[in-house]
């Protein structure tokens, strides 16, 4: 068994050959020399128990089944249907999963579609764009025809142009989708334009195709996907509040208990639940002995 | 008997001097090297305000090793130290060239569960868990793949990272990711995480620095950040002690520590992703061979980076 003084005189001879800030290492040493000494034990793995704070309670048979509590409490949590997160959650995976099949199953059809609407789109803004210039050359044509006598008639278009051409480019100026969009609709009828019709008549030149009814079904499941998703995961927000309610806790220390919770389960099944760095003696008891019940919920 | 008892509660002060608790003003970051001795690069009572730039105390300790060809990653682990159980971790690092690799945000729930770990990276130049999660579902704004998957989320210290169609990233510093949204949005892939570790340019929050979030509580951490060059940077803190699966403990650094770690590496913007039993990462090296550190968690979301544009 080593002596205590010649402990000390290794630490002095330790501290005197590592001035160079050898934090880890001199601590290490003298952790190990100190337990040495008190106990006449040799130096074991450096194993402080974990710290526990605000945030981080220790999980002692009454914590733990304040955390079981809450975890039933959040399994049972139910959302607008009367669902829980895990049905909601099931829900839509397997719309997900349908999807998926789905467009796995017309990858190629899928990208043949996608080639094809983007051509249709082109067409239809380049047949679009011939109409608009057409347009605007029958419009100059119209004016440079009314040279001569300026009839009340031709002195209204005028006005009535000039009026619609202000107001595009404050609507524009002004960022306001709407006022644009009126303003437009004016110079068209004073043009004579029927927007509608020349769209139609593009989207008929161009030969969109039409959405197939896998595609239609599978962005359709998709969307339904997302949707129950989104309000799996507002269930699981609530239910994590009334979680922390249930178990007596704030929601950080149930959020941290059920997270230690959940890795005790995890490293018990891999057979090493931390070589008490983790868990203290009184939380690996606690645990072990709820570990059936705590298995259901992160098993 | 008396020399023995006098000589054990000189060496239990020792003891307790040596482990006892550390001030948050005395808080510090130190590279372990080889020779046993520490370099210093951080200290909490004079921690920046801003990182200008890396820090050579640390990133010139870096040695950078190659990822899988091709890949654009580079890695490297750093020995660290830091108070209490932090006193001996190690750092894995990686630096991603966005121009040379595709990423996808993999949103995988089986089921009712969360599914994704780091043995389903397959070959992947590098992977890891993103963002964070309210239970198994990820917690704000999801884009993948072009959809929109869930809706952001809000609060101050949430961050973004966006992949635009055209390859581009875009980091976000807060919650305000409107511009970027839209049922046929430009982000081919996006997610939030919290709390942001640096922002504007490399600016530490002051949340971090007023103690308005918990600045004292330890855990394993993994980062995500964006240097001065466009370069992605993750970093893991994995704890180092001779024990089986400590590698696995969930014990590692602060929050204000990690924005430090991001901040000496060179990091711009920086977020924590979901760390402790979640924290998981997987690099290609050289040779194809891949380096991993598991969590011990299942998880809805990862970030995979593979070889080549897209």
């Amino acid at each position: 068994m080593p002596r205590p003084g010649l402990v000390l005189a290794l630490i002095v001879f330790s501290l005197s050959t590592s001035a160079q800030a050898q934090i880890p290492n001199l601590r290490r040493k003298a952790k190990d020399a100190a337990r040495q000494a008190v106990t006449g034990q040799q130096p074991q793995p450096h194993r402080p128990p974990p710290k526990f704070d605000n945030t981080m309670l220790e999980l002692n048979p009454q914590v733990v089944a304040r955390l079981i509590t809450g975890l039933e409490t959040r399994s049972k949590m139910r959302g607008t249907g009367s669902q829980t997160a895990a049905e909601l959650r099931k829900r839509s995976s397997a719309a997900s999963d349908e999807a998926a099949n789905l467009n796995n199953q017309h990858s190629d059809d899928r990208a043949q579609w996608v080639n094809a609407n983007g051509a249709a789109e082109n067409c239809v803004s380049e047949q679009l764009n011939n109409a608009e210039q057409r347009h605007q050359q029958e419009m100059q044509q119209r004016f440079m025809g009314m040279t001569g006598v300026n009839t009340p008639a031709k002195m209204k278009l005028i006005q009535d142009w000039t009026a619609a051409g202000q107001e595009v480019q404050q609507a524009a100026m002004a960022n306001d989708t709407a006022a644009l969009r009126r303003a437009q609709e004016k110079m068209n009828k004073l043009m004579g334009v029927d927007a509608h019709a020349d769209s139609a008549k593009a989207l008929a030149t161009c030969h969109a195709p039409a959405v197939p009814a896998w595609m239609r079904r599978a962005d359709s499941l998709a969307a339904i996907s997302d949707t129950l998703a989104v309000r799996a995961r507002g269930v699981e927000g609530a239910g994590n509040a009334a979680a922390a309610r249930a178990a007596e806790m704030t929601p950080e220390q149930f959020a941290m208990a059920a997270e230690r919770a959940e890795g005790f389960v995890t490293l018990k099944a891999a057979g090493n639940v931390g070589s008490g760095w983790v868990f203290t003696p009184i939380e690996e008891q606690a645990l072990t002995a709820r570990l059936a019940d705590l298995k259901k919920y992160f098993g | 008997m008396i020399r023995r008892t006098a000589g054990s509660v000189i060496a239990v002060a020792l003891f307790a001097a040596a482990a006892g608790p550390v001030g948050r003003e005395d808080a510090t970051l130190a590279v372990r090297l080889p020779s046993g001795a520490a370099r210093l690069f951080w200290r909490a009572s004079r921690a920046p305000v801003q990182w200008a730039a890396a820090d050579a105390r640390l990133i010139g300790l870096v040695t950078w090793h190659p990822g899988q060809p091709g890949g654009g990653v580079e890695w490297a682990t750093l020995p660290i130290a830091g108070q209490g159980e932090a006193y001996a971790l190690t750092l894995v690092l990686a630096r991603i060239d966005p121009q040379t690799v595709s990423f996808h945000l993999v949103w995988d729930i089986e089921r009712d569960r969360a599914a994704w770990t780091v043995d389903r990276a397959d070959g992947a130049a590098l992977a890891l868990n993103a963002g964070m999660f309210v239970e198994q579902l990820p917690w704000g704004w999801v884009v993948s793949e072009g959809r929109e998957r869930l809706p952001p989320g809000h609060g101050p210290l949430s961050s973004a990272l966006v992949g635009l169609a055209d390859g581009r990233l875009v980091w976000i510093d807060g919650d305000d990711v409107s511009k970027w949204r839209g049922p046929r949005g430009p982000a081919r892939f996006a997610f939030q995480s919290y709390p942001t570790l640096l922002a504007g340019d490399g600016g530490v929050p002051a949340a971090l620095r007023n103690g308005a979030i918990n600045d004292t509580h330890r855990d394993a951490r993994l980062a995500l950040g964006l240097d001065r060059q466009g370069r992605l940077l993750v970093a893991m803190t994995r704890l180092d002690i001779p024990i089986p699966g400590a590698d696995r403990i969930p014990f590692g650094l602060t929050v204000p520590e990690m924005a430090a770690v991001m901040g000496a590496l060179g990091a711009q913007h920086a977020m924590l992703l979901d760390g402790g039993i979640s924290a998981q990462l997987t690099i290609s090296d050289s040779t194809g061979h891949a380096r991993v550190w598991k969590g011990l968690r299942k998880v809805p979301l990862a970030f995979v980076a593979r070889a080549g544009r897209r």
